[in-house]
């Protein structure tokens, strides 16, 4: 039992005894007033804790800002650019060529301004590169070749322009002005919008001042065979006015093989800078014969009188002295039966017309010569300023390219007619 | 007119060499059986290891005899 010091009870505490004379509103006070005399801040002010040196503390763990602020304001803010460039280039390299030029220069500036610039082009480069060779000056031909369709089918015609004069710059072509470039481009428009463009295989405008740049066909301005880029061969000059012939031993395989077109719609031109009809043994402007006998040609006879065929056998010699400057061109048009039409064009006008029995001409086109069973003979003596090969051309159709092509050489100051 | 007389080896040497880009040289037989380049090749050659054709002596151009054009009528 609990002894609470002899009694049997738990005695009361007087200490503990709470005083009878305190108001209600003095015993509602916080205890700290009344132990510290009413300020009720000591306790808690003399309580703070000792700093702590924040050198040690590790945040753990790392905090991870996720929010994704979202800006759904509108900027209104309108720079106004009030500098005028001034900037003028100025050209100083002079290049030394050490090995063989390869221009691939892609440059294309779009100048916005008033150019007062007026390049002046002194390249001459020296080559001491060993020269290597890419093409077979002497073609074999073991088959029937099929040609390579070309593009066609396009919109205006200013964009294939565009591409002809660039790859004729991008090879070493010289003197492609602004008068230049804007004749190119309409003759290439004036050929799609006189629907001449799709009867195209190929044709040269000559452009470029050498080698490099006369060798493009305009239909498809790319340096393969396939493309029908011309291969120079011999006794070549190139000028602004085009490529001319020694009539010794220049020829140019053109890689045109007329029996890749349907027979009996094909024509063939060439447009000559002057009048030159030799007489001897006969000369060739343009043209093939394979052993079958059949000529895909224009040219001469040694009297001289004009010969030509267009994919017939034995071509014709219709008689009359060939006057050759001026724009040149033989079609035949209509079927492949043994008598189909074939016409004779000088300027756009006709000069003959004979039926003609059409065959196979499976042999390349030469310029300056013609292409004898795979030999080049019959060398011939030019300027040629433009060239053509592809499909059959009617009389007007004949006439409308006349046109476009002279008009392309009176631009360029080439004209002669 | 005048033309390069080349030897057969100096001939042979020639045959697929560029005289300048796109251009090919083109040796012929003239009337006599001479190897022969023009002197628009030579002028157009712009390549040195090709230099020593500048120093070969010209003789006259004798066309060869070509076959009668077109031979078939």
């Amino acid at each position: 039992m609990i002894n609470w010091g002899g009694k049997q009870w738990r005695p009361g505490n007087p200490n503990r005894r709470q005083p009878v004379n305190q108001s209600v509103s003095e015993l509602m006070k916080p205890l700290g007033e009344k132990f510290n005399r009413g300020n009720v801040w000591v306790p808690i002010i003399m309580d703070v804790p000792q700093e702590t040196s924040v050198s040690n503390i590790t945040p753990s763990p790392t905090p991870t800002n996720t929010v994704t602020p979202t800006n759904t304001g509108t900027p209104t803010s309108t720079p106004t650019n009030t500098g005028t460039p001034t900037s003028t280039p100025t050209n100083t390299q002079t290049p030394t060529n050490t090995g063989t030029p390869t221009q691939t220069a892609t440059n294309t500036p779009t100048n916005t301004g008033t150019p007062t610039s007026t390049p002046t082009n002194t390249q001459t480069p020296t080559n001491t590169g060993t020269p290597t060779q890419t093409a077979t000056n002497t073609p074999t031909n073991t088959g029937t070749p099929t040609n390579t369709p070309t593009p066609s089918s396009i919109a205006s015609g200013t964009t294939q322009a565009q591409a002809y004069l660039r790859a004729v710059v991008d090879a070493g072509g010289t003197g492609i002005t602004s008068t230049v470039s804007a004749a190119t481009i309409t003759l290439f428009t004036s050929l799609v919008s006189n629907n001449l463009w799709d009867k195209m295989s190929a044709f040269y405008p000559m452009l470029g001042g050498n080698s490099a740049g006369c060798k493009f066909n305009g239909k498809n301005p790319v340096d393969s065979n396939a493309a029908y880029r011309l291969s120079f061969t011999g006794g070549w000059t190139f000028n602004s006015s085009g490529a001319t012939s020694n009539g010794t031993n220049a020829y140019s395989n053109t890689f045109f093989y007329p029996s890749g077109t349907t027979l009996g719609n094909q024509h063939l031109s060439v447009y000559l800078g002057n009048n030159n009809a030799p007489s001897g043994s006969g000369k060739a402007y343009i043209g093939s014969s394979d052993s079958n006998g059949s000529y895909f040609v224009i040219g001469q006879d040694g009297a001289p009188e004009w010969f030509y065929g267009v994919s017939t056998n034995g071509g014709s010699s219709p008689g009359g002295t060939p006057s050759t400057q001026g724009l040149l061109l033989a079609s035949a048009t209509g079927s492949t039966s043994a008598s189909t039409s074939i016409a004779l064009y000088r300027n756009g006008s006709i000069v003959t017309n004979t039926n003609q029995n059409s065959v196979v001409d499976r042999l390349s086109v030469y310029l300056g010569a013609f292409n004898n069973d795979g030999t080049a003979s019959q060398f011939y003596n030019n300027q040629y300023r433009f060239s053509t090969l592809g499909l059959g051309l009617t009389a007007a159709q004949v006439s409308t390219l006349s046109t476009i092509i002279n008009t392309f050489q009176t631009s360029l100051g080439r004209n002669t007619y | 007119m005048k033309v390069v007389l080349l030897t057969e080896s100096e001939k042979e040497s020639l045959i697929g060499q560029l005289i300048q880009s796109d251009l090919y040289f083109n040796p012929i037989l003239d009337c006599n059986d001479n190897w022969i380049i023009s002197t628009e090749e030579v002028n157009n050659s712009i390549y040195v290891e090709h230099e020593w054709i500048k120093s070969i002596p010209l003789i006259d151009w004798c066309p060869p005899i070509e076959p009668p054009f077109p031979p078939i009528k």
